[in-house]
């Protein structure tokens, strides 16, 4: 897992410095956890964050505030409803010896047999929680497919082989991926002929106690 | 629709200008999001999912994420204002600019999820865009379709 280096500016606590950070093209963040006594704010700009968000991999963010770095995983970020652009980040710190719990995705290896035969596979989880010492942190954790060969195969988390020092905290019944049937003739034909008529008004409440007039 | 309301003729409410719920990819890869506050009626929203559905044939999954669970009431034509509120008309789901609407999933290769949800958004009334889950992966190997 590689680190990602982000060059940080200290920020004041407050909506106005949070909008004024965004009309500059900026994230305002803040970092909490392990070893950090008081919230740490800051704004990084907002390409600067990209690779931390977009991508399919866990990355421990360098974060340089003012001179002094601290180690970070991103926690959750808040997007714009409607834009999706980075509205606000938090960050958790790291220490080193003391374990940390956080999502990881899942990165789904090879192709299943049952796909070369017109199954369709069904994904549940495109992650799962973990806890994990900072030095273990895996940037994913691989799921194969190899072995979904019918209907009903399916792959829980009890069966994801996992890296060095990780602790699976989502429950382990809990199914990843499985294999469905595709959709039939009959399917196909009842999507066709759907329901367009109007609907009929239901009964109420009200009206069986008498409320509505 | 509702198979039980509490009253036949709910007043008309008034819509807000951004969503703070259902904003995100919860189930699928790819998903059509409003980016402007309207009514989508159950028609429009069945007529989408055909759309959608008819153009992966066999593949993926689709998921629903706004419920039409407004009544819109209308009085007859030709009828003088007064004596009470009209009949229910038709189903309507509120949704509100950043919303979700549709997911789509399992499988299905991002080029053909474009083209379907392209066709299912050409169906309804407010304006919406395509987005992709931030963490998608293309999946391995050749896709069957």
């Amino acid at each position: 897992m590689d680190a990602i280096s982000l060059k940080a500016t200290p920020r004041t606590a407050g909506k106005g410095a949070a909008r004024a950070a965004r009309r500059n093209q900026e994230v305002p963040c803040v970092l909490y956890g392990a070893g950090v006594t008081d919230n740490v704010l800051f704004q990084v700009p907002e390409l600067a964050l990209r690779p931390l968000i977009y991508t399919a991999e866990k990355h421990v963010a360098e974060i340089d505030v003012d001179g002094k770095t601290y180690n970070a995983i991103l926690k959750t970020v808040t997007m714009h409803p409607v834009t999706d652009r980075p509205y606000h980040a938090d960050f958790l710190a790291l220490k080193r010896g003391e374990k940390v719990k956080m999502t990881v995705p899942l990165h789904f290896i090879g192709q299943a047999p049952a796909t070369r035969t017109g199954l369709v596979l069904a994904t549940s989880r495109h992650d799962v929680e973990i806890e994990v010492l900072p030095r273990h942190i895996p940037g994913f954790i691989e799921v194969s497919l190899e072995g979904l060969k019918g209907t009903e195969d399916a792959i829980r988390v009890a069966n994801l082989t996992l890296p060095e020092g990780v602790e699976v905290l989502t429950g382990s019944d809990e199914i990843v991926v499985a294999v469905i049937p595709p959709r039939t003739q009959a399917d196909l034909e009842t999507v066709e002929s759907g329901d367009q008529g109007h609907p009929p008004a239901p009964e109420t409440e009200a009206e069986e106690s008498g409320e509505e007039g | 629709m509702p198979k039980r309301t509490k009253f036949r003729r709910p007043q008309k409410g008034r819509m807000q200008a951004m969503a703070s719920r259902g904003t995100t990819i919860a189930f699928g890869d790819f998903a059509i999001k409003a980016q402007e506050t309207g009514r989508v009626t159950s028609r429009q929203i069945e007529a989408a999912r055909i759309a959608m559905t008819r153009r992966m044939k066999r593949v993926g999954k689709v998921w629903i994420r706004v419920f039409p669970d407004k009544a819109i009431t209308k009085k007859p034509a030709e009828t003088r204002m007064g004596g009470g509120k009209g009949s229910p008309e038709y189903w309507v789901a509120v949704c509100e600019a950043g919303r979700i609407l549709f997911e789509v999933g399992g499988g299905v290769p991002q080029s053909l999820a474009q083209e379907a949800m392209a066709l299912a958004m050409s169906k309804l009334p407010i304006k919406t865009k395509f987005i992709v889950r931030p963490d998608y992966v293309a999946p391995e190997g050749p896709i069957r379709l």
